[in-house]
């Protein structure tokens, strides 16, 4: 069984937008360790639309960036019912009906299927019961400013439970919490 | 110099309402079905304990006010006999022993109160209340208990498009035997 795990940079009072205007000042070897660990169990990603455009404009180019040539090689599966093509190197749309082919891929052999910020996606995903795993690096800042948060105001209410919990130097939080499913 | 902290229970999605279950909300009382421990128990008993005065919006004076003066504990004993403070415009003959009431400038009078307590001036719950201090940067300590639940629905603790804030993790652990979590964090230099 393959698990869905998604992984955010949060502020506080729950924003994922734009991380690049209030996370770089807390990013130190302890994130960077975790990150890593993270990404060594990782056999494909998966996004949604507007983050795929996004970096399959930006990441063919810059292979040599640290992240890079893991990000151009590794399986990518993009979540989408208007995205016609897929061009950017080892992607595949999933479009139609997207929980079930999802159920599928997890059914499979295989490592984590990962997420990397997607927010709409993930809260989709998180009312389909299809994650395994919400990773959050909690930063000690409310960012506000009319950014967008992880959680919508009106959603389901689903239970957690806490996998694994680490403290940074920086005042970051490591939380790992598992969705629990209704039996 | 008072030390305002701001004490709540959150679940991970961020909304802070009617964990006791005294308001009309839908998953009122939620914090009930949490195991929050020994240790979890005495964290909410020792800050209570340590508090020199309770400031409270009306809300949720109004259910502490119906719900303690009749409990006979030492939890309910120093809640019943502190110096409390509520916020209100509408309240004018507040029930509940030794309580003044903050209306008109409120972030002028609580900035005095400040001045004139030695310690802790306490805020739980008073949602409305606790977004006006957050905006107006008189929060001094902010104390998270994290439920391990997304609620969906629910007012939310930060208010929307607020300035940023900068914080300091002073202080985390998990307490009890459901993943529950206490996050202190303080007002970074």
């Amino acid at each position: 069984m393959r698990k869905v795990k998604t992984n955010f940079f949060i502020s506080l009072d729950g924003v994922v937008e734009s991380p690049d205007k209030w996370h770089f000042p807390y990013f130190n070897d302890e994130m960077g360790a975790a990150i890593g660990a993270g990404a060594a169990g990782v056999d494909a990603y998966l996004m949604g639309r507007v983050l795929y455009e996004e970096w399959a404009a930006f990441w063919p180019e810059h292979a040599d960036e640290p992240f890079g040539d893991v990000l151009n090689s590794t399986k990518k599966y993009v979540v989408s019912n208007s995205l016609q093509a897929a061009e950017w190197e080892n992607s595949e749309i999933i479009s139609g009906d997207v929980a079930q082919k999802l159920t599928d891929l997890k059914a499979q052999d295989g490592g984590d299927i990962v997420m990397s910020g997607s927010a709409t996606t993930v809260r989709w995903l998180l009312r389909e019961g299809l994650v395994d795993e919400l990773n959050l690096f909690v930063h000690p800042i409310a960012v506000g400013g009319g950014l967008a948060r992880l959680f919508a105001a009106d959603e389901p209410s689903i239970p957690l439970e806490l996998l694994s919990a680490e403290t940074f130097e920086t005042g970051v939080l490591n939380l790992s919490y598992a969705p629990i499913k209704d039996s | 110099m008072g030390k305002l902290v701001v004490t709540e229970f959150v679940s991970v999605d961020g909304v802070f309402e009617d964990p006791g279950g005294s308001e009309d909300y839908e998953h009122g009382g939620w914090t009930f079905e949490y195991d929050r421990g020994e240790d979890g128990d005495k964290f909410k008993l020792d800050e209570l304990m340590e508090a020199e005065v309770q400031l409270l919006g009306r809300v949720t004076y109004e259910g502490f006010a119906k719900a303690w003066p009749s409990r006979e504990d030492a939890f309910a004993d120093k809640l019943n006999s502190d110096p409390k403070y509520v916020v209100s415009t509408t309240l004018t003959d507040p029930e509940w022993q030794n309580t003044t009431v903050i209306s008109g400038d409120v972030a002028g009078q609580i900035a005095t109160l400040k001045e004139r307590t030695d310690g802790a001036i306490l805020v739980a719950g008073s949602g409305t209340l606790v977004g006006t201090l957050l905006e107006a940067d008189l929060v001094d300590e902010l104390r998270l208990m994290v439920f391990p639940t997304l609620l969906g629905r629910g007012k939310r603790l930060f208010p929307d498009g607020m300035d940023r804030l900068k914080l300091k993790l002073a202080e985390t652990k998990t307490v009890g035997s459901d993943g529950v979590q206490v996050q202190i964090y303080q007002r970074a230099e």
